[in-house]
């Protein structure tokens, strides 16, 4: 049987399915019976969101930024 | 414009400016934050902007063997170590590496939080900030977030990014990198549990 640490231990491999079939099926398992382990699954995935912001820089500091580097590449040829 | 379409690949390749301009605005900050987890800070703009010259003169030259993506991130962590290792002779660059505390920080995080027989001692309670938006809303918890990151090692700190931030498969992660799976994977579980820990602390107390 599953315990709730090994859960943790495998979190980044469950939430990218990585495991194995019979490793599926334990934790299948065990979340379906543990209300911690699937509080904590769910607020792992949930943290992650958190990055997917991503920045981007602005159109005018892009533009700039291109040419000037443009410039050098044709300067080097 | 659709940076993977047929179209975009072909005038880029061509080293059309627009297009070209539409890579960099998409891609700069990422490289950025990449660069920075190799070179440090002092270095990463200087780096990028030369990987960027390298990427444009050789644009003609890809051979859409690997994504448009991977690609890019190559030339730019090879740039980066090129420079790291000129640099690293000059000033020592190994002081701005941090210890590994954070894997302590964890290793307290886990040992505290489950009985003997393996079960929760501390489970996380309910989070009040339970929808992405609500957590990218809180200012002070992205202060949080921002300051654990800055205590990653460069590696774990790459892996996470590149895997997690910008949403890059494992393998390319591994490629660009250079590490092998099974170590990114340890890189990576260790990053997440650290950002997990962050967040649920900050639901707990309202601090870092
Ligand atoms: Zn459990």
């Amino acid at each position: 049987m599953l315990k709730c640490k090994d859960v943790v231990a495998s979190a980044t491999d469950y939430v990218d399915k990585e495991l194995s079939w019979s490793q599926s099926m334990s934790m299948a398992m065990h979340l379906l019976l543990c209300g911690h382990c699937r509080r904590f699954i769910k607020y792992f995935k949930l943290s992650l969101q958190t990055l997917k912001n991503k920045k981007t820089i602005s159109a005018e500091n892009a533009s700039q930024l291109s040419s000037e580097i443009i410039t050098k590449a044709q300067a080097d040829s | 414009m659709d940076m993977d379409s047929a179209s975009f690949l072909t005038k880029l390749k061509s080293q059309n400016h627009q297009a070209f301009n539409q890579l960099v605005q998409q891609y700069h900050s990422s490289l950025l934050t990449v660069a920075r987890t190799i070179v440090g800070d002092v270095w990463a703009e200087e780096v990028v902007q030369e990987a960027w010259v390298s990427i444009f003169k050789a644009l003609p030259k890809f051979q859409e063997r690997s994504s448009l993506k991977t690609w890019i991130y190559t030339i730019l962590k090879n740039e980066a170590y090129s420079r790291y290792k000129k640099e690293s002779k000059t000033v020592s660059l190994e002081a701005q590496v941090p210890d590994d505390q954070q894997d302590r920080t964890i290793e307290d995080w886990l040992s505290s939080s489950f009985n003997k027989g393996g079960g929760w001692l501390n489970s996380p309670s309910g989070w009040d900030l339970s929808s992405p938006e609500a957590l990218l809303q809180e200012e002070q918890l992205q202060k949080c977030i921002e300051h654990t990151l800055e205590l990653l090692k460069p590696d774990q700190k790459s892996v996470f990014l590149l895997r997690d931030q910008e949403q890059l498969a494992m393998e390319e992660v591994c490629n660009i990198l250079d590490i092998s799976h099974s170590n990114a994977r340890v890189l990576l579980h260790r990053a997440r549990l650290k950002l997990f820990q962050v967040i649920n602390h900050y639901q707990d107390t309202g601090e870092c």
